[in-house]
Parts: structure tokens; C-alpha cells; sequence
């Protein structure tokens, strides 16, 4: 529902950019090119199941395509005119645009009228714009995009693959990292390097990702402060036509270093801390004396007894992750020029096709709420204190 | 005054740093104008005393920085801190280098330092009261605390609906009565409204719920999703703008720290007496619930200051934040992006953002382990 009024309220006429996309006739024919573009894409049908309207309104004023008729046949509608004056201004506004001198003669005699109305009620059925737009969204059609007039469906899809790619990649790594890290930094809790380390990542925490990567652009990819600190391929994906997505995102591998690292960074310095502190609260507990009298040695105190229960927390922070390593894609992706998800959401805001930012809002809620879920399954899993009502 | 001021702020155990960071910030985001200025400050002899051209005025105290922040200095494009520079005398050295148009890089950093500051504290302040707001409506009101009613509730609906219409289709003073009816309609509901009584026909209005409906459709999506989308509706991103959109996305954060904390508050004694006692339920509201419950919106609130600032600048750096001609942080490093040879360009503004941040961030954790007791 939400999504429907924010559909229908974006600054950008879906008509107007159908008629773009097509090109057509230039001149002359540009009304008559809109209105039918109007009448295709559904805009002349009411906008909801029913509509409750002053009784001087006909069943739907959808039915006229100009915006700025549309508005002015309102004003007239509710200025307390008489019925025939307005219907006269109806029937010839359908066929050609309304002359301003009628106008104004209109709003002159409207101002000494009253004005009053009441509401009316009008029941539309199910041919309406509301209904056409869920059946739609059911069947899997966000509409087309406005650029290119390709499915916005396939659009999505297509930047999809680069962001997961680059989505789980970073994921895999910032976790992988992290555990080591934190579990060293738990191992060696007492020692300096262990305390330097703990205040750097801190520091690291605290580090903007577009900063990051900018100057890893710059120093690390090109050849203006030496040529040994040219280490990484430029930035920009190659995309060859013709070859399967696969092969082009393996073909593309060295050039996904720099943004997973930067993708990763904070999200490894947060998560190490937050695992040597759990660790250490866990090494306080009595079984872990248990242990200890066992004659285990500290190596496997550690690794057996203490890492597992303090993952625990960890698994809430997992799943978090996951939607800010979508957030973050906007700029990693913009920067290293890397044809994902974020990236076509910021193009897309750009140049106003709605039609695939709705496509990206959706896909990006559901993942969120998906995310959410797995991590209550996961939860549940490994915690069996944790029954399902 | 200030030492009871700087006491107060020891007492939250913030170290000499932190202070020292948190007074430049604010004294660099008021007083821009006096460091980083191509005008004289103060001029001694002719007609205009305060900001006076340098052309026109002979003697008088000048800026710390002679350049504001959109001053072209075309004899120094692109140079670098270190590098030869074509300057009269070392009072005119560009200290951190200039961009591509040879604006002052220092200069410019001040300036983006003002922004930061202003956007950052309005749109907090704007945080923290939409965010009281709605901890409010949540937390201490709740599910069951608006209780109308059933005649009284269906009547109120019924009316603001007509009323609603009226506003929507009619003109002038129509619009006036139709507002004045709907405003009324829900102050006599107010007045009306009981949480006490929990008879057959009467109904509540379940504001918890419905809060925190709205604040899960906010947290499906990434805050930076969110912004870019909210920019695309707002069509033109200005100051204005970007302060409500920073705040429309924090919002959450503050509500659900603060309905935590007034719903273990509520069923407190202290607050059953104060129920027994008549005292109205703002009231009670204000003096007895929200100095005990703002501690945690306290400490979001110096965490709300680093996301704010690094919003805003990577709203800049993206190049749909603060309009073009304002120089700021982000504004300068996305500078840097087509201009790989000029390193200081990336250095120092990114310097300042992650300085900023990581001062606000170290000032939330102090604060939240001072309130844990620490």
C-alpha cells in the first residue's frame, strides 16, 4: 500500500517517459503520442476500488491525459459553478486542450458563486489502478525502465549478481578475519600488542568507507606516486558481451580485492572487539574452572568451551550485517565503478526511473526481513532453550 | 559557570582530548567567519568598520586565514602543502594546498567544518524531538493508555473524516473551518480519553503498535537506501532538506531506546504515587519519567552526531547532498576522485570526517559506560 502511493507520487510522469523511450514523431503528433502512451499504461482507470468525491465530480477524472487540465478542471469542479458550464468545459477538454480566455471567463463567474459541495460515493470495482498494480507486483513485473525501456525486473537482476558477489565475498572475509582476530585478541588479553591492537581496531571503526576507498584509488591503483605502489588493476568492470554472468564476475576476480577490503573493514574491527569481549565475559564463568581443573590446557579452554557460547551474541550481529553490507554498496560500488545494485540505485535516483528504484526497495526489504528471520531459525537452532510458540 | 560546566563534563569521565575535540568542533562551527575570512575583520578609518574588502581598508585586523572558502587564487592552482607556492609573504601561504579552481584547501576545511556542525546539531536536535515524540506515544501512552469511549471514538472518526474531505477539495476558508473542526475533534477525544476505565464500550487506540509498525517499515531498509530515496522525492537536496532527511532516518533509533526504558519505568512506585496524587499524565511525563528515561537517548545521541555527519558528507562525496557552491567535506573529496595526482585533496577533508566521527563515537561509549555505572 505504501508502495502504491509512493509509486504514484514520485516526481516523474511514467507517460511522459514511455513517450522517450519510443522516440516517435517529434513534433505534432507529441499529444497524441502521450495520450495513447497514457491510455497503455492503464492511467486513464480510477485510482483505487472506490472514490469519494464531491458530487460535482464525474466517476473518475483520470480519464483526461493532461496534468494541467486535470488540475484546473478540479479548481473548476469545486468553485460552485453551474453543472452544464463545467460539463460543457469536460466534453471539449477530452478532445483539445482547454483555451485559457475560457478559463478565465470560468473563474471569473466562479468567484461569485458559493462554492458548497458534498461528498459523493463512487464504487469502481476492481478495474482499477490499485488492483492492476498488485496483480502486477504478484505476477513479478515492476514495470519497465525508464532508460532503456528494458524489464526492471531484469535490470535488478542482472546488478543483483555484482552485489552478491561482492555482498557475501566481504561477508565471508570481515567474519573469517574477525574470529581470528577476536580470538586472538581474547587469547592474549593481557599483553600489550593485544591492548594496541584492540585500540586500533577501535580507531579502524571509526573510518568512513568512501574516505578508505578513495585513497586506496588513488594510491593503489595508479601510477602517480610511484609505479611499486600500482599494486591493484584499476578501477571499472569489464563487462564483455555474449559471456555468461559467471565467467565475467570470475574473469573480474583481482579487481574485487580492494572493494571487499574496504567493504569489510569496519565490520571486521566491530566484530573482533565484540567477540573478545564476549569471550572474556565467558571466561569468567565457573565452568570454565571446570574445565580448567580437567587438565585442559588453555589453547582448548578456549577453543572448545569458551568460543562456542560466546558466538552466541555473534548471531544476531551476523544477520545485521547483512543489510549493511547492502547499504554500504552504494558507495564502495560508485567508486570502483562496479555495475551492482548500488550503484544502479544512485544512477537510477539520478535520472528519475522509479520504476527500478521500486524494483531495488522491494528486493532490498525482503532480503532485510529474510535476514531477520534466518536469524531468529539460527537462533532458535543452536540455542534449544528457545521453543517456537 | 564554564567550570561548573567543565566539572559537570569531567564528572562523565571524558578525557582532555575528547574536550579539547568537542570545543574546537563547536568553537571552528561558530567562528568560521573569523578564521577563514578574505575580508578584513575589523577595519580601522573609512565608512564600513566590520568585513571590510581588503582593497578599501589600509590598516585593521584580518583573519587568521586570508581566503574564505570560495576565494580563486589563480596564480596557486593545484599546488600541495609542500610544494613552491607564488605568494607574497608566508601570511599568504596556502598551508594545506589549493583544489583545481586554487581555492584554499584550509579554508575550505573550516567552512565544511561549519556545516558539519550545523547540519549535525539541527538535525539532531530535530532527532531527539521526534524522537521523544514518539517514545512518548509508544512507551508511556501505549496500547492501552488512549482508551475512548465507543460513541465518543466512532463520532470523533466520523467527523474528522468530513472534515478531512473538506480540507482535501475545498478552498480558503473552507480549509480553515475544515482544520479548526479536525484539530477540536481531537483535543475533545484527548480530553475524553481514559486509561482507567477498561469497560465493554469503550476502545483504545493502540499506539505502540502502530509505532512500532512504522518504525520496522523505516528499518527495512539501509539508512543510506533510505536517504538516497527520500532525496529523489524531495527532488532538490538543500540545507533544509537534508536536515529533515537525516532526521526522519534516525528517529527509530532514539523511540525504541527511550520505550524501552519508560516501560520499565512505568510500573515503578514512585510513578503509581505520583498517578495517585492527580498530577496530570505530561506532567508526570515530564518531571518524574523523562529525566530518569534520557539517559540512553543521551548516549544515541552522541552516536546520532557521528552517522549524522558521515550522512552529510557522504551525501556530498556522492554529489547529491549540500548544493555545489557550499565547499565541504564531502564535496572536497569527491574533488580528489578526478584529480588522482592531488593527494592532499583526499587526505585532509577524510582526516576531518574520520576524525569527527571517531571523537563522537569515543564520547558516546564514555557516556554509555558512565551510565552503566562505571
Amino acid at each position: 500500500m505504501i508502495g502504491f502511493l509512493f509509486s504514484r507520487n514520485v516526481p516523474q510522469d511514467p507517460a511522459t517517459a514511455l513517450v522517450n523511450i519510443r522516440g516517435g514523431e517529434r513534433d505534432g503528433g507529441q499529444e497524441k503520442n502521450y495520450a495513447a502512451a497514457y491510455k497503455e499504461l492503464g492511467l486513464d482507470k480510477p485510482d483505487f476500488y472506490f472514490s469519494l468525491v464531491p458530487h460535482t465530480y464525474p466517476r473518475t477524472l483520470n480519464v483526461i491525459s493532461s496534468k494541467t487540465e486535470r488540475k484546473k478542471i478540479k479548481q473548476l469542479l469545486t468553485s460552485g459553478l453551474s453543472y452544464s458550464i463545467i460539463e460543457q468545459a469536460l466534453s471539449s477538454a477530452e478532445s483539445e486542450y482547454l483555451r485559457s480566455t475560457r478559463l478565465q471567463a470560468l473563474k471569473a463567474s466562479a468567484r461569485k458563486s458559493s462554492g458548497f459541495f458534498f461528498p459523493k460515493f463512487y464504487w469502481h470495482g476492481s478495474d482499477n489502478q490499485y488492483h492492476h498494480w498488485w496483480s502486477s507486483l504478484l505476477r513479478g513485473s515492476f514495470g519497465k525502465s525508464y532508460v532503456n525501456g528494458k524489464e526492471a525486473t531484469a535490470v535488478v537482476g542482472k546488478a543483483l549478481i555484482w552485489t552478491s558477489y561482492i555482498g557475501l565475498g566481504s561477508l565471508l572475509f570481515s567474519f573469517i578475519t574477525a574470529l581470528l582476530i577476536g580470538f586472538w585478541l581474547a587469547k592474549h588479553a593481557e599483553s600489550r600488542r593485544a591492548e594496541l591492537l584492540n585500540t586500533i581496531l577501535y580507531i579502524l571503526f571509526s573510518i568512513p568507507i568512501f574516505w578508505l576507498a578513495t585513497m586506496m584509488v588513488i594510491y593503489f591503483t595508479t601510477d602517480d606516486y610511484g609505479s611499486w605502489t600500482n599494486i591493484f588493476p584499476s578501477v571499472g568492470i569489464e563487462v564483455q558481451p555474449g559471456k555468461s554472468t559467471l565467467t565475467q564476475v570470475l574473469s573480474n576476480t583481482p579487481k574485487f580485492i580492494l572493494p571487499i577490503f574496504c567493504g569489510s573493514l569496519a565490520t571486521i574491527a566491530f566484530i573482533a572487539r565484540m567477540l573478545r569481549k564476549s569471550i572474556l565475559n565467558e571466561m569468567q564463568l565457573p565452568y570454565i574452572v571446570t574445565a580448567y581443573s580437567k587438565g585442559l590446557s588453555q589453547q582448548e579452554v578456549l577453543r572448545r568451551h569458551a568460543l562456542p557460547n560466546a558466538l552466541f551474541p555473534l548471531l544476531t550481529i551476523f544477520v545485521g550485517a547483512i543489510p549493511l553490507i547492502i547499504g554500504g554498496s552504494v558507495v564502495v560500488e560508485v567508486i570502483f565503478n562496479i555495475p551492482g545494485m548500488g550503484r544502479l540505485l544512485y544512477n537510477s535516483i539520478g535520472v528519475a526511473d522509479w520504476n527500478v528504484v521500486f524494483c531495488i526497495l522491494m528486493l532490498t526489504g525482503f532480503i532485510t526481513i529474510l535476514s531477520y528471520l534466518l536469524g531468529d531459525v539460527l537462533y532458535a537452532y543452536v540455542n534449544p532453550k528457545i521453543r517456537f510458540a | 559557570m564554564h567550570r561548573a560546566m567543565l566539572r559537570q563534563l569531567k564528572k562523565y569521565g571524558f578525557s582532555s582530548a575528547q574536550l579539547i575535540g568537542l570545543f574546537l568542533f563547536i568553537g571552528v562551527g561558530l567562528f568560521h567567519y573569523l578564521l577563514a575570512n578574505e575580508k578584513c575583520l575589523v577595519c580601522f578609518g573609512g565608512d564600513k568598520i566590520f568585513l571590510t574588502e581588503k582593497a578599501i581598508c589600509s590598516s585593521g585586523i584580518p583573519a587568521l586565514i586570508p581566503y574564505s572558502a570560495s576565494t580563486l587564487d589563480a596564480k596557486n592552482r593545484d599546488v600541495g602543502p609542500f610544494s613552491e607556492q607564488q605568494v607574497s609573504s608566508t601570511y599568504y601561504r596556502h598551508w594545506l594546498g589549493t583544489d583545481s579552481l586554487g581555492r584554499d584547501l584550509l579554508a575550505g576545511l573550516i567552512h565544511g567544518t561549519s556545516i558539519a556542525f550545523k547540519i549535525s546539531l539541527l538535525a539532531m536536535l530535530l532527532t531527539v524531538m521526534i524522537g521523544i515524540f514518539f517514545g512518548y506515544l509508544s512507551g508511556y501512552i501505549g496500547d492501552e493508555g488512549f482508551r475512548v469511549e465507543r460513541g465518543i471514538l466512532l463520532t470523533g472518526i466520523v467527523i474528522s473524516c468530513i472534515a478531512l474531505f473538506y480540507l482535501v477539495y475545498g478552498h480558503g476558508l473552507t480549509r480553515l473551518i475544515a482544520t479548526l473542526v479536525i484539530l477540536v475533534t481531537i483535543a475533545f477525544m484527548g480530553i475524553k480519553s481514559d486509561s482507567t476505565q477498561h469497560s465493554k464500550n469503550s476502545w483504545a487506540i493502540p499506539f505502540d503498535l502502530l509505532t512500532m509498525r512504522l518504525i520496522e517499515t523505516f528499518k527495512a531498509l539501509p539508512d543510506v537506501f533510505l536517504v538516497l530515496i527520500l532525496i529523489g522525492m524531495f527532488r532538490k537536496a538543500n540545507f533544509t532538506n537534508i536536515i529533515l532527511i537525516i532526521a526522519l532516518v534516525r528517529w527509530p533509533t532514539i523511540t525504541r531506546y527511550l520505550r524501552a526504558e519508560i516501560i520499565k519505568l512505568k510500573e515503578e512506585d514512585f510513578i503509581r504515587s505520583a498517578q495517585a496524587l492527580g498530577l496530570s499524565k505530561f506532567r508526570i511525563f515530564k518531571d518524574h519519567i523523562l529525566p530518569l528515561a534520557i539517559s540512553p537517548v543521551i548516549v544515541a545521541t552522541a552516536f546520532g552526531f557521528s552517522s549524522a555527519i558521515l550522512l552529510e558528507s557522504t551525501l556530498s562525496f556522492l554529489g547529491i547532498g549540500i548544493p555545489l557552491d557550499q565547499v565541504t567535506w564531502g564535496t572536497i573529496l569527491k574533488s580528489a576522485r578526478y584529480n588522482f595526482s592531488s593527494w592532499w585533496l583526499a587526505f585532509f577533508p577524510g582526516l576531518m570526517i574520520f576524525l569527527t566521527v571517531l571523537l563522537f563515537n569515543s564520547l558516546g561509549d564514555r557516556l554509555s559506560d558512565y551510565f552503566r555505572g562505571e
